[in-house]
């Protein structure tokens, strides 16, 4: 009783607190607001990461990480220093290099030790445990999956507790310790049921009950699945209640029992087409035809596999394909249609080959799948933990009455956490709209008289150079110089404030711009590549700014320093990130690669600003001679 | 001698305009005020050739200073002096009749060649206000108003200014000479003063379409 109104509880706050902040805009606004605490900016890109780059752009979510890295040497936060390598770690491996993931998990693992963080180390050893798996290193995976077990029960986190069991059996069987496995998984059932988590009591009952199938105790295997469909039915969990059936049923079968498992078959196969689960139909329905084909009734067996196979290939399930392969084969022979049954075998040779080559993809993809579903478990873990923890503690002592007291006021305050959050984005609209009036306005001030300074000097410039006064002219011509480029970086300061200026069309209208400004005087070339119907795309104001500076920077350099003829630039967006190149053909940079002088200097400043914005900035040689400048930036 | 009048409140610059001015041999300021008040009496006393008016200026500012001048019937050259020329204002102000508009940032030689060029018929056209005018053309004309739309060529031209280009690079792409451009920029003004008068027009600028 007390559970139900957990669950309901939690899964209400679960989905609320992440409503509150599942964007990722104000994720990063998050991360870059430096008034904020620094845990607070941490949290944020972490959960940026975790939620919006990690799964679908590893890649980048490298790169990410190694910003939160040094963000957490730079604010001595070793904890998300661990985190942020345990994220490099799985990218890796979703990058299909897991020797690089194994060393990248063993120095989270360090991290961890050194500030006495049991838990988290327990957590590597797990991760580490899966990819020896799945490269097939299975004793190393063993004693990753023992350690891991060993310091949860240390740290008497009971819910890993079980999950390292479970893994441990999973592990034995594969080894084909059927005794062990059996022994390990009992554990994990013993711990769901102190938890009193049904959900994983349900699991580790069916693990037990397909052992013993798998070591044709059937009888033995009754029991557990009995009380598995139980809880299922209870959850009313339709999908896992159609996997139990399937799995009741070929117990059924090995006992004999036909009728009761063609009863089980179809139970599976009515729920899942409810499901909508064509690949579970498929499967479903070669269970039946299987079984027809044992009692004899070959005419029911080769209709039912015909139709598995269709809802096979439907799916693209390509060891259904051939599991309904096989039955029709056996039911053509067995009616004599000779030519069919050779059919069905061709098929089946093909799906053979098929699925060989493709078990290497399988590997990485089934990674995939088991991280995507430990993802939205692990979200659910740390809520749960959480919440578990303090609650807990105060609950105890407290009736039901309470829990419901407790559950509205919960709920209030995510709804008010949610207002909270939609007036503080509104107020930070009307600042940024106030910032820029005022801006406009300062900057009309102080533009006017710069001009003024710049236009005085400019008169007396002439007078100077009318009587001959070349020295007198040489320094009024640099006042007259610098006020202007003043007003210019004022204009720029007021351009990239401005909300209504945030599009990628604004910023490469003005990069041309500027290009043609500055090249076009000094009869250099410039050519300037961008999307013509530019993505529609906001930028932030850090973005916008400063790979506007960064490209000024670029340029300038190309004009003053590289003795160039022609600039090449480039502006391209795909769907990942947006990339910025420039490229002279003048003399390049200096190799010996210092980071003082002119020159140097402006290097420093554009790979200052590009880790601003999480870019990565890059120099090198152009094609055509000169030197090459590029920043990468990758979109969330 | 040409003559210019010049609106501004900064009494910083308004001093050192006088000072290029005056030290030029073909133009003179004959009388500066701080804001547009009487905008048109000043005109009607000092027959200028050429206004030279700032935007932002209190009491009155530059696009009244403006639609009054125009009001009373006079056709004097009027450029717009402003700080940015992004400013939603200069955009309204070549509707109601500006000639051209001049950034305050603009190198003092500039400032020179543009009050001459204004004189000659010439006119500027930044990628902001390219990109007005186009957006403003694009508006559903009614029937029964007789409005000038653009051509193709001042099309071709205001797309091209509108992505930065300038004169001279755009000039090249249409495979035509810098003048022809300038011709059809002017022709692109006369336009907008045509149809700036159109209700179709005043609507999109007060809804702010523009």
């Amino acid at each position: 009783m007390r559970n139900r109104y957990w669950t309901i509880a939690l899964s209400l706050c679960i989905a609320l607190t992440a409503l509150a902040q599942k964007d990722p805009d104000s994720l990063r606004y998050a991360w870059h607001d430096r008034t904020k605490p620094d845990s607070l900016r941490l949290q944020a890109l972490y959960n940026l990461i975790m939620e919006h780059v990690l799964y679908t752009d590893p890649d980048s979510a490298y790169v990410l990480a190694e910003i939160m890295y040094k963000e957490g040497v730079a604010c001595s936060r070793i904890k998300a220093q661990s985190e942020a390598v345990n994220i490099q770690a799985m990218s890796r491996y979703m990058s299909g290099d897991p020797a690089q993931a194994l060393e990248l998990f063993q120095r989270t693992m360090a991290i961890r030790r050194s500030i006495g963080d049991s838990g988290g180390v327990a957590v590597a050893y797990y991760n580490m445990a899966m990819v020896h798996r799945d490269r097939g290193d299975l004793s190393q995976a063993m004693d990753c999956a023992l350690n891991s077990l060993r310091k949860e029960e240390s740290v008497g986190r009971k819910r890993n507790v079980a999950k390292s069991h479970n893994l441990i059996g999973v592990l034995y069987m594969t080894l084909e310790d059927n005794a062990n496995a059996l022994d390990s998984y009992q554990k994990s059932l013993a711990v769901c049921e102190q938890l009193g988590d049904s959900g994983q009591v349900a699991v580790a009952l069916m693990n037990i009950a397909q052992l013993e199938n798998l070591c044709d105790r059937n009888e033995q295997a009754l029991v557990p699945m009995d009380r598995a469909m139980a809880i299922f039915q209870r959850k009313s969990n339709d999908r896992e209640l159609a996997a139990a059936n399937r799995t009741l049923g070929q117990i059924l079968e090995s006992l004999g029992r036909t009728d009761e498992a063609l009863a089980a078959f179809e139970r599976a196969l009515g729920l899942q087409e409810k499901l909508g689960d064509v690949r579970g139909q498929a499967r479903s329905l070669v269970n039946i035809s299987s079984l027809f084909c044992s009692k004899g009734r070959y005419g029911p067996a080769k209709e039912k596999g015909l139709q598995a196979l269709a809802y096979a290939r439907k799916a693209e399930d390509m060891k259904g394909i051939q599991e309904a392969a096989n039955c029709l084969y056996d039911a053509d022979k067995a009616l004599g249609l000779t030519a069919q049954a050779l059919e069905m075998h061709e098929l089946m040779m093909q799906m053979d080959d098929s699925l060989h080559s493709e078990e290497n993809e399988r590997g990485i993809m089934q990674a995939k799948y088991t991280y995507d579903l430990d993802k939205k478990e692990a979200l659910a873990n740390a809520e749960f933990e959480r919440r578990q923890v303090a609650t807990l503690l105060e609950l105890e002592r407290t009736r039901s009455q309470r829990m419901f007291i407790l559950l509205a006021v919960l709920f209030i305050a995510a709804v008010s956490a949610l207002l909270v959050n939609r007036y503080r984005l509104k107020r930070r609209l009307q600042v940024a709209q106030l910032r820029t009036r005022l801006a406009r306005d300062l900057h009309d001030d102080i533009g006017s008289t710069l001009s003024s300074i710049s236009i005085l000097s400019n008169v007396v410039q002439r007078r100077a150079e009318a009587i001959g006064d070349v020295d007198t002219a040489t320094s009024l011509e640099k006042i007259s110089e610098r006020s202007h480029r003043l007003m210019r970086e004022m204009s720029d300061i007021v351009w990239s404030v401005d909300p209504g200026k945030d599009s990628m069309a604004d910023l490469i209208g003005r990069m041309r711009e500027f290009g043609v400004g500055v090249l076009e005087p000094k009869g250099i070339a410039f050519h300037f590549n961008a999307p013509e119907n530019a993505v529609a795309r906001d930028l932030s104001v850090d973005v916008k700014r400063n790979l506007y500076l960064i490209f000024k920077e670029a340029v300038n350099n190309a004009a003053k320093h590289a003795e160039a003829r022609s600039v090449f630039a480039e502006l391209a967006v795909d769907g990942r990130s947006i990339r910025v190149q420039i490229d002279d053909d003048g003399r390049g940079m200096q190799s010996d690669g210092r980071t003082t002088g002119p020159a140097g200097n402006g290097l420093r400043n554009m790979r200052e600003r590009a880790i601003e914005i999480g870019a990565a900035f890059s120099t090198g040689v152009s094609e055509h001679g000169g030197a090459s400048v590029a920043v990468v930036l990758p979109l969330a | 001698m040409t003559r210019v009048l010049l609106f501004e409140d900064n009494p910083d610059l308004v001093e050192s305009i006088r000072e290029l001015i005056g030290d030029t041999d073909d133009m003179r300021v004959v009388a500066d005020f701080r804001n547009a008040q009487k905008a048109e009496q000043h005109v009607r006393h000092h027959l200028p050739d050429v206004v030279l008016m700032d935007i932002d200026m209190p009491v009155a500012n530059g696009l009244e200073g403006l639609r009054a001048i125009r009001a009373s019937g006079s056709e004097v050259l009027v450029l717009m002096f402003t700080v940015m020329d992004d400013n939603e204002n200069v955009f309204q102000a070549i509707c109601q009749g500006a000639s051209g508009y001049l950034l305050k940032q603009a190198a003092p030689e500039r400032i020179l060649d543009a009050i001459r060029d204004a004189t000659t018929g010439g006119a500027p056209m930044s990628p902001s206000i390219a990109k007005k005018v186009l957006t403003l053309f694009a508006q559903p004309f009614k029937k029964s108003e007789e409005l000038q739309s653009l051509t193709a060529r001042e099309h071709d031209v205001l797309s091209l200014l509108v992505r930065g280009h300038s004169y001279k690079m755009a000039a090249v792409q249409l495979e035509i000479g810098v003048e022809t451009l300038r011709f059809h920029i002017k022709n692109i003004y006369a336009k907008l003063h045509v149809n700036s008068k159109s209700e179709a027009v005043i609507k999109a600028l007060q809804n702010r379409v523009v």
